[in-house]
């Protein structure tokens, strides 16, 4: 088990992930649009990255690990993209009582990115779970990614 | 004093014969828009387009369009995204824990997601098997939480509900 993780590779409740949000996603004003937390069709899970695998606790420490893990795998980052924090256990109690949604935020346990975190369970109210998340970031936790 | 020309909301033949995104930028600068006619620009542009994304489709605009053209919200403050398909997502934020965002597919498809005062979400569908935009903006707009039909609207509905 990863530490961090309860069983089957799932976040604990305490711990963050980053979303890579294209610059459509962000509004002229910062405001973050929620087309940042829709799924792609056919999609099974929203791409993350779980912070505290970077660093225990030093924001600035954690987005440069997922720039660089991007970066490492290939990933173009655009100049006005942003990263989008999200803490585990408020978005997980937020879905279920809002929205009686079961999110679940899973490691995915890649070699190459071993950050890459999976938000699974919401495909069938995907436009409802994105407007949560997005309102949920605070917005002095979204930050450049470039 | 100049006045506008172009009728609000814009009648649903005229949508459909609008043949560009640029087009629809013109009605909304008509409409006293510019900053959402050049937002929508930008998001028809090749500008900023990550790998795989597309630009705005004029087909999702002539929905944005029909849309806003037919309600105002005073409270809530519009903006506009795109999905890596080229989806336009109007998204309104409002002072409190309302919210709502429309996904328009096409001109007449949606997909949507509305927060209300309590933070409930809004279940629009009622069990239809179809529900296209027009519908949609109706029952968001009788939940009187986040618009109102657009003025000239409201009296010509007023004015035929007066004479039924």
């Amino acid at each position: 088990m990863v530490q961090g993780t309860l069983g089957r590779g799932e976040l604990a409740p305490a711990h963050h992930v980053a979303r890579y949000c294209r610059p459509r996603d962000i509004g002229d004003d910062g405001v973050l649009i929620p087309t940042a937390f829709r799924l792609c069709p056919g999609e099974e899970y929203l791409s993350t990255n779980w912070l505290e695998h970077f660093h225990d606790f030093e924001r600035s420490a954690q987005i440069n690990g997922v720039r660089r893990a991007l970066v490492g795998k290939g990933f173009r980052i655009s100049r006005n993209a942003a990263f989008a924090v999200l803490n585990v256990g408020i978005a997980t109690v937020l879905s279920r009582n809002a929205l009686n949604v079961a999110i679940q935020f899973v490691v995915l346990g890649e070699r190459h990115d071993p950050s890459h975190t999976g938000i699974y369970g919401y495909a069938a109210q995907n436009a409802a779970v994105a407007e949560a998340l997005a309102r949920l970031v605070n917005p002095t936790e979204i930050y450049p990614a470039a | 004093m100049t006045t506008t020309t172009t009728p609000r909301p814009l009648p649903p033949d005229a949508i459909a014969g609008l043949a560009t995104i640029a087009e629809v930028c013109d009605v909304l600068r008509a409409w006293g828009h510019p900053q959402l006619a050049d937002r929508l620009a930008y998001l028809a542009s090749d500008a900023d387009l990550d790998d795989g994304d597309q630009p705005a489709t004029l087909e999702s605009a002539r929905g944005f369009l029909a849309f806003f053209g037919a309600v105002e919200s005073v409270e809530g403050k519009l903006h506009l995204g795109t999905t890596e398909d080229g989806t336009i997502c109007a998204h309104w934020r409002f002072p409190d824990s309302r919210s709502a965002s429309l996904y328009f597919l096409d001109r007449k498809q949606v997909d949507y997601a509305a927060r209300k005062h309590d933070g409930r979400f809004i279940d629009l569908d009622r069990n239809d098997a179809i529900v296209n935009l027009e519908q949609i903006a109706e029952r968001l707009v009788d939940t009187k939480e986040w618009f109102t039909w657009f003025k000239e609207r409201s009296a010509a509905v007023s004015s035929r509900r007066h004479t039924t």
